[in-house]
């Protein structure tokens, strides 16, 4: 589809001017797309193992922590978890990737996890939470790098759609117009020059 | 060999306690509980115990915990009933007492209301206890918690160490058990409160040697009365996994500690040395089996009960979670 343009001299240098702007910008953000494919697919395979780890850990630990509570009662357990110990403190950091923002966790831990007695109180609950206490690390990794993936699989969609509207919408309608304005130009040009052939010919005929 | 006190004003109690465990339920119920293939499953199965005339007051099995209540309510009305001794009756409720108070603690210290927390089972209103903490009439408190209140307060500010409150509370709580069963004067009291904080204090032992924590925190956590001596516990801590089954070999608790302690070593889990703690202590309330008077039976069907509905917790918590019958199993103490 042809831009809504008069097809003129200069209109045509400028599109062609455009033409050349439009087709290197496409070409840039293919190899973006094709950088920020690359970069996810290997946070891919890189979070895999992470979160099967998590996960494993995770599972044992609320088994360990549902049995731990299930010989005390309900109260009991929210009583012993009344007065916490331990102080977990987040800090987000950014960076940048392929001009995409992604965030750091970092996690600051401070005083002890365990903030109970030891009379109603299973030692199978001390053990699942020192297992919460060890993977609470990879859990923030874990968070950060899947939010990682869900900006650059955000990036990777609007730079598609970019790259889908030049390739597929402003690089054909350019050329189109380019195409029109030529042959409008040549067709001016032609009936110019018949005119003046025919100016010609009745002037030679006096 | 304990002295009983062979009370013959028990002999109604205790025929009443006798009809009353053939209804406890039984190893194979729990088993086919566990087996069942869903909770709604295992829920019918409790309709043929004395459990059944609760299951139309809940609308779900995740509602487990209010026929436990229920059970729990009852067995308590039940043990003040039969049980003579007034004195006996408040030492059983104390326990409840030193939650209320942890949490009215724990409430003061945090400037937060946890009062749906209270249990209502204990000797002292707890809300009335809350007023006084509120109003600092420390003087009001009934005179066993009246220093500890106060000391756990003071400690805390110095500190700000979370588990005061629980560890100052536990230890007044076994002393004041020793020191009340010594005046009601049952030797079956006292020595089953002796074998309680034994098995507290051998559970903290290796607690605390499993997570590597310092000396200071075992000596902290161990409670006072036992029959050996916490400063034993301490000095073993740092001894190696292999021998330390062996230290203990001339007390009653070599076997619990040889099996208990090579599986914490080896897997990591609390969970045989638990069960063995659990089976010992129902061993040690067995002995009142073939007694016809006296308190005791009405004490160890009092105990029996709140085992059976620890158990029962225990199954309903793993059949809402979908955790294998074995695991569940595992966890089950093998006599009830």
């Amino acid at each position: 589809m042809k831009l809504e343009v008069n097809p003129t001299r200069m209109e045509l240098l400028k599109l062609k001017k455009r033409l050349v702007l439009a087709q290197r910008g496409h070409k840039l953000l293919k190899d973006k797309q094709d950088e920020l494919m690359k970069r996810l697919l290997e946070a891919i395979s890189e979070i895999r193992s992470l979160r099967q780890r998590v996960e494993t850990e995770l599972t044992k630990v609320n088994k360990r922590f549902l049995f731990a509570v299930a010989g005390m009662s309900r109260n009991a357990v929210e009583e012993s978890f009344l007065l916490p110990g331990m102080k977990v403190t987040v800090e987000v950091e950014r960076t940048y990737l392929m001009n995409v923002r992604i965030p750091i966790f970092k996690c600051l831990t401070e005083g002890k996890i365990h903030c109970y007695g030891f009379v109603d109180t299973s030692g199978e609950l001390d053990a699942s939470l020192v297992h919460l206490e060890k993977i609470l690390k990879d859990l923030f990794e874990l968070a950060a790098k899947e939010k990682t993936i869900e900006l650059l699989a955000d990036e990777i969609e609007k730079t598609r759609r970019r790259v889908n509207a030049l390739e597929y919408v402003l690089i054909p309608n350019i050329e189109d117009t380019i195409r029109y304005i030529t042959m409008k130009l040549a067709e001016i040009e032609r009936s110019d020059l018949s005119r003046l052939m025919r100016v010609k010919e009745i002037v030679r005929a006096h | 060999m304990i002295h009983w006190s062979e009370d013959v004003e028990y002999a109604y109690a205790v025929g009443r306690v006798r009809a009353l465990e053939s209804k406890l339920v039984t190893k194979q119920t729990l088993d086919r509980m566990v087996d069942a293939s869903d909770e709604v499953e295992a829920m019918k199965l409790l309709s043929d115990t004395p459990y059944g005339v609760y299951l139309s007051e809940i609308h779900s099995p995740s509602d487990f915990e209010k026929i436990l209540k229920f059970e729990q309510a009852k067995i308590l009305d039940l043990f003040e009933e039969l049980c003579l001794d007034e004195r006996i009756v408040k030492l059983f409720r104390l326990k409840y007492d030193v939650h209320n108070v942890k949490v009215l603690l724990k409430c003061y210290i945090l400037k937060q209301d946890f009062t749906h927390l209270f249990s209502a089972f204990g000797n002292f209103d707890a809300e009335k206890l809350k007023t006084l903490l509120e109003e600092e009439r420390y003087d009001r408190f009934p005179p066993e918690f009246q220093s500890t209140v106060t000391k756990i307060i003071e400690d805390y500010y110095h500190r700000s160490d979370p588990r005061i409150v629980d560890l100052v509370m536990d230890a007044e709580m076994f002393t004041l058990y020793l020191k009340r069963s010594k005046e009601i004067d049952i030797e079956f009291l006292y020595r089953l409160f002796q074998t309680m904080i034994d098995l507290t204090n051998l559970r903290t032992f290796f607690r605390v040697k499993w997570l590597k924590e310092e000396k200071e925190v075992l000596r902290s956590g161990l409670l006072y009365g036992g029959t050996s001596s916490p400063d034993y516990l301490i000095d073993l801590i740092d001894e190696p996994w292999e021998i330390l089954s062996h230290k203990f070999f001339a007390t009653p608790y070599f076997e619990l500690i040889e099996h208990g302690s090579d599986y914490l070593h080896s897997e990591d889990s609390f969970v045989r040395l638990e069960k063995l703690c659990d089976d010992y202590l129902i061993d040690f309330l067995r002995q009142t089996k073939l007694l016809t008077f006296g308190v005791e039976p009405v004490v160890a069907y009092l105990l029996a009960k709140e085992n059976e509905l620890k158990t029962l917790r225990m199954v309903f918590v793993g059949k809402l979670n979908k955790i294998e019958p074995k695991d569940i199993k595992e966890r089950l103490p093998e006599n009830l």
